[in-house]
């Protein structure tokens, strides 16, 4: 069994912020379960007030989906887990 | 096996641009100009994700020039076309009010219905986040006093989608005022109450017609805007108090639902009108003289009580925006005053 | 028209001030307003914080401020804009009082009644307006009193060249020109009117060609350089002041940062702020005062020093004033 790969927010997005400063999960535009490809655009983001597309670093299927709608999150968080393709 | 709709929410800034897409849709004739509101989506999202659909001809950003494109939107309008052109703020209709007031409201009546200018402008209102004097205010009153011209006022997004469709349908001159602080959008602190379920259909809601908020045999009040969602929240603290408080979206200034407001206050015999634009010479007096009148069919049992702004330009620091525009504890006790007061007998 | 070594030192340290302001602005705006103390589900909160509600900044167009208000006296009229920090600072309005109007304390300007885009001093002939346009007729009528009054008084009205395009531009300037007024209109072309770039809502390339339809001359500063601007403005206020009329200039000149501070900024790529800061005109300037045997090492250490001082004090001034009571904000509206 793979390992599930984490997805954070890619660092650029975090440029010019403060080191607590959180960002907003504004739409997943994929459900768990959902196969991705890589580089998919699979939810937007909002930092301040730039909205970024967050990609899929792997193809896979959305394992779990860590951040809801509407929550906020650190740079350090994930925000889903992609089950690899094998 | 039937498969359950699930019902989806839409901030009211999403049901607003869902409605003027799918008017863009069904009617080639349909296309908004405004300031920002192309690659943008407008600067409080009226129109976001539109560009892309419809292209720049159907989604068109004009130069800083409110009368120039305010009146090219009449001229159009008279050529058979149906434009929507966005006001950025209300407050700027300084610049452009003549091609409003004098010309969009009243060509169909100096034309005796000859002329037909089915014209929506939309605009932001509203304060409560700090944009002082000239990017603060209501002024639904101001247009609804000039014959000629519908005035919108939704409250939350399932009728503003709605009202929106109307609105584009609708063959005369129509204001559709949106107020920031209820758009939900994700820069602006705002009621939660506005974003709603929307259905995905085309659907109107009538002008014309006030909406029963929630019903109560205690006190009414009479409010619009994201002053509904105040009381809404007013409503349920003092529900908590035993107080039962009926409140009533107006909706639309013009046409206005007189009905309604009558058929509340004779059933609760106290009336609060909670109103974000100025108090003196507006909505909240004519509501008020609208009671007046009708005293040979409403017995009142305290007399009609306004919260406004008082005469004042909305300041600048949060202390003093604070104390001028009505707040939740304004409107509740208010309605505690209203429940101990009495009419001379 | 050269600057003298004077002048261009109080450009530059002027430079400094602004510069320093308006990026502790940036940041200090932030206050408050990010996730995650701020309303579940909201990136940020623009009414949130000690500095709430909208904020637009001049950071790289610094020269069009100090070039024109060189030339500028107390009594001399300047009308900004929604963008005013700028012109504020060069025309010499307090910044402690400044600052306390931008964080809606009692020792602001207004008692926290204006805030950031409505900031006036009487004593300086300084207001602004949240308007687009805005400035340029009460400008003219500052010159038309001027003149009535027999003063050798000039006004300035600074605008954007999206503001251009707004009536009050046109009859601003074919009244100056018709009546030959002391007044001298400045426009700060920053290429963008929040997202709409100049060749999308302009039907000329230069809007000092369009002086020639008022009346007046009309003059181009294509680069975004203090000295340049110093040359420009000071032939305009000399005419203006002796009699000759107004004139039209219009300076090309950089916006660093959004049009407002939280503007996503979708219409501009993000390589293009970064780019222009690699001409900046603050160590431009400097190089060429060094050049000049104008500025040295220790006169740069101090002139950057006194710049921060005053920056810093005025901060400090607006965080420790209090705000003003409730109360007042019924005050005023009539005297």
């Amino acid at each position: 069994m793979s390992a599930a790969t984490g997805v954070r927010a890619p660092e650029e997005v975090w440029e010019d912020t403060d080191e607590d400063v959180e960002g907003l999960l504004d739409d997943w535009h994929v459900a768990e379960g959902d196969a991705v490809e890589a580089g998919q655009a699979i939810a937007s983001l909002m930092i301040v007030k730039t909205s970024f597309e967050l990609e899929a670093p792997v193809a896979g299927t959305v394992a779990r989906i860590l951040v809801e709608k509407g929550a906020t999150f650190g740079r350090d968080d994930e925000l889903a887990q992609i089950e690899p393709a094998s | 096996m039937t498969v359950a709709t699930q019902q989806r929410t839409l901030t009211m800034a999403q049901a607003i641009s869902e409605a003027i897409g799918l008017e863009l849709e069904r009617d080639e004739r349909v296309f908004a100009m405004g300031e920002d509101i192309g690659a943008y989506g407008g600067i409080f999202g009226a129109t976001e994700g539109l560009l892309a659909r419809f292209g720049p001809e159907r989604i068109m950003d004009t130069p800083i020039s409110e009368a120039g494109f305010i009146g090219a939107a009449l001229g159009a309008a008279a050529e058979g076309l149906r434009p929507i052109a966005e006001l950025m703020f209300v407050d700027f209709f300084g610049v452009c009010m003549d091609q409003i007031y004098n010309h969009l409201a009243k060509n169909t009546y100096m034309s005796d219905g000859n002329v037909r200018l089915p014209v929506v402008i939309t605009t932001a209102i509203g304060g409560g986040y700090s944009d002082a004097a000239q990017h603060s205010q209501c002024l639904y009153a101001t247009f609804a006093h000039v014959p000629g011209l519908k005035v919108v006022v939704p409250s939350n997004a399932y009728d503003a989608k709605g009202l929106m469709i109307e609105a584009i349908r609708d063959d005369n001159p129509v204001v559709f005022m949106f107020h920031k602080g209820i758009m939900g959008l994700p820069w602006m602190s705002y009621f939660e109450g506005a974003t709603t379920e929307v259905p995905e259909e085309s659907y109107t809601v009538p002008f014309g017609r006030a909406r029963v908020v929630r019903e109560g045999g205690d006190v009414t009040i009479v409010t619009l805007s994201q002053m509904v969602q105040k009381a809404a929240i007013a409503a349920e603290q003092l529900a908590g108090e035993g107080v039962d408080v009926e409140v009533i979206d107006l909706r639309t200034v013009v046409p206005l639902d007189r009905e309604a407001v009558l058929e509340s206050v004779a059933k609760t015999g106290r009336l609060l009108i909670a109103d974000e634009d100025y108090l003196s010479f507006g909505l909240s007096g004519e509501i008020g003289t609208l009671i007046a009148e009708r005293l040979d069919r409403i017995e009142l049992k305290a007399p009609v009580r306004r919260l406004a702004v008082p005469d004042v330009p909305i300041p600048y620091s949060r202390v003093l925006e604070q104390r001028v525009i009505p707040q939740v504890d304004d409107i509740v006790a208010a309605v505690r005053e209203l429940r101990g007061a009495r009419v001379a007998t | 028209m050269q600057p003298t070594a004077e002048q261009s030192l109080w450009m530059y340290e002027t430079m400094l001030v602004i510069r320093e302001f308006e990026e502790t602005m940036a940041t200090v705006y932030l206050e408050g307003k990010l996730p995650p103390r701020i309303q579940a589900g909201l990136a940020f909160d623009i009414g949130a914080g000690p500095v709430p509600g909208e904020m637009h900044l001049a950071a790289g167009q610094e020269p069009v401020a100090v070039g024109v208000c060189a030339h500028l006296r107390d009594e001399d009229t300047v009308v900004g804009t929604h963008r005013p920090h700028h012109f504020a600072i060069a025309k010499g309005v307090p910044l402690n009082e400044m600052t306390a109007e931008m964080f809606g304390k009692a020792d602001g300007l207004s008692r926290g009644k204006g805030g950031h885009m409505h900031l006036f001093d009487p004593a300086r002939k300084f207001s602004c307006s949240g308007i687009e346009g805005a400035s340029l007729p009460p400008a003219v009528g500052a010159a038309l009193a001027a003149k009535k009054l027999g003063k050798d008084w000039v006004a300035v009205a600074f605008f954007g060249e999206g503001a251009a395009n707004q009536g009050t531009f046109h009859e601003a300037l074919n009244m100056a020109g018709l009546w030959k007024l002391p007044v001298v209109f400045v426009c700060e072309d920053n290429k963008y009117a929040i997202s709409v770039r100049k060749s999308d809502s302009t039907a000329v390339a230069s809007n000092a060609s369009r002086a020639a339809a008022y009346g007046m001359p009309g003059v181009d500063v294509p680069h975004n350089d203090p000295v340049e601007v110093f040359a420009a403005a000071g032939e305009a206020v000399e005419r203006a002041r002796s009699g000759g009329g107004p004139t039209l200039i219009e300076v090309q000149t950089d916006r660093y940062l959004g049009h407002f501070q939280g503007d996503g900024e979708v219409y501009r790529p993000k390589s293009e702020a970064a780019e222009l800061r690699g001409k900046d005109p603050i160590p431009k300037l400097a190089a060429q005062l060094r050049e000049q045997g104008a500025l040295d090492d220790a006169a740069d250490e101090q002139a950057r020093a006194r710049a921060h001082v005053r920056v810093t004090e005025a901060y400090e001034f607006a965080r420790s004033s209090p705000y003003p009571d409730a109360e007042e904000a019924l005050l005023s509206v009539f005297v």
